[in-house]
């Protein structure tokens, strides 16, 4: 059709204007301690940024117009001024996806979440149930998700997302994580451990096998089609269904 | 779900860009993000982003393209992209006007 000048993939070899979203790690602090966490978290680096200068980076994400960031960690409610940041953004049109583990989300923190178009949350969540999750993420973890998924559904909060590192031990639970997705109308999440941070000290011990893999695999062909995934095979399957003539859904767009 | 032909899109209508959408101008035309669908679309030229962007201020998304000088011939064209803007709610209907 004459609306389109040159194949839009000749147009992407100068590159954007400025990026669609930007991975953000705020802090480094965490309430908890991971055992295959890819940043290390756990303590709070001294030199991140102060309240002043992380709103000057948001300035500047407004000037490039970049849509989004995704805001990870740590745990980034830890920071007192973490929601003082959020709105921030989303004053200046900067709009933010946080990963959490849950603490702060409170039923007061979720109705506020809710009200908002601009913000997108994420859950983490390593097992679908307390002993395989908490074996991972450590005692209370489990609950403490829930009880935020819990609050986040019961204050309206459509379609947040629940991100499960695939594991040894959960790759059996498959089926139970879409089903607590479902129950609390949010979006499966499934991501790649990485050998990275303490995620290479239990690496041995937690990547899945080969044949875990293939199952992992046949289990997105046959029920993945509304579960969110960084695994090259399915993305491009949801990117060649994805694609229209003038438009084109965004690849999943959270950060690792 | 198929996008709509554009014989099905109301060229005579009032239309808009949704009150959730960014727009970013890209060198090839422009770059919509909807923060509420959370999906990204490609105008794949600034003759359509001139459209896109006109609509708010037009009658009808048919002054829109005149106001962005696109000739009748091409019309058609442009309604199959404007219905593929509709279809994904980067473009709404315009009441009260």
């Amino acid at each position: 059709m004459t609306v389109t000048a040159a194949p839009l993939v000749e147009e992407f070899r100068y590159g954007l204007a400025a990026p669609i979203c930007l991975t953000w790690e705020l802090t480094y602090a965490c309430n908890l301690s991971c055992v295959h966490c890819l940043s290390s978290s756990g303590h709070r680096d001294s030199r991140e940024l102060s309240t002043a200068e992380c709103k000057r980076l948001i300035d500047e994400f407004e000037r490039m117009q970049v849509f989004y960031v995704n805001i990870g960690g740590g745990e980034p409610t830890v920071r007192p001024d973490f929601w003082e940041l959020v709105d921030y953004a989303t004053a200046h049109h900067v709009g933010v996806k946080f990963s959490t583990n849950g603490l702060r989300i409170t039923p007061d923190v979720a109705r506020k979440l809710a009200g908002s178009d601009y913000i997108d949350v994420q859950i983490s969540l390593d097992g679908a149930t307390a002993d395989v999750n908490d074996a991972v993420r450590g005692p209370g973890s489990f609950d403490m998700a829930m009880r935020a998924m819990r609050n986040l559904a019961d204050a309206g909060f459509a379609g947040f997302k629940i991100s499960v590192v695939v594991t040894r031990h959960n790759v059996a639970q498959l089926d139970a994580f879409k089903a607590i997705a479902d129950a609390f109308g949010a979006q499966l999440r499934i991501t790649r451990l990485r050998p990275s941070g303490r995620g290479a000290d239990v690496w041995d011990e937690l990547h899945p096998t080969a044949g875990q893999q293939r199952e992992l695999y046949d289990w997105l062909v046959a029920r993945g089609e509304n579960v969110l995934t960084v695994t090259p095979s399915s993305t491009s399957l949801a990117t060649a269904r994805a694609c229209r003539a003038s438009t084109c859904a965004a690849q999943d767009g959270w950060s690792a | 779900m198929n996008p709509p032909r554009g014989a099905g899109f109301d060229l005579d209508a009032p239309w808009q860009l949704h009150p959730q959408v960014s727009v970013r101008p890209e060198r090839f035309g422009a770059l919509l993000y909807h923060f509420g669908t959370r999906r990204l679309s490609f105008l794949k030229s600034p003759e359509l982003f001139s459209v896109v962007r006109s609509l708010d201020a037009q009658p009808s998304a048919r002054a829109a393209c005149a106001e962005a000088g696109i000739g009748s011939a091409d019309l058609p064209a442009y309604a199959r992209a404007l219905a593929t803007l509709a279809a994904s709610q980067m473009i709404c209907g315009r009441t009260g006007s």
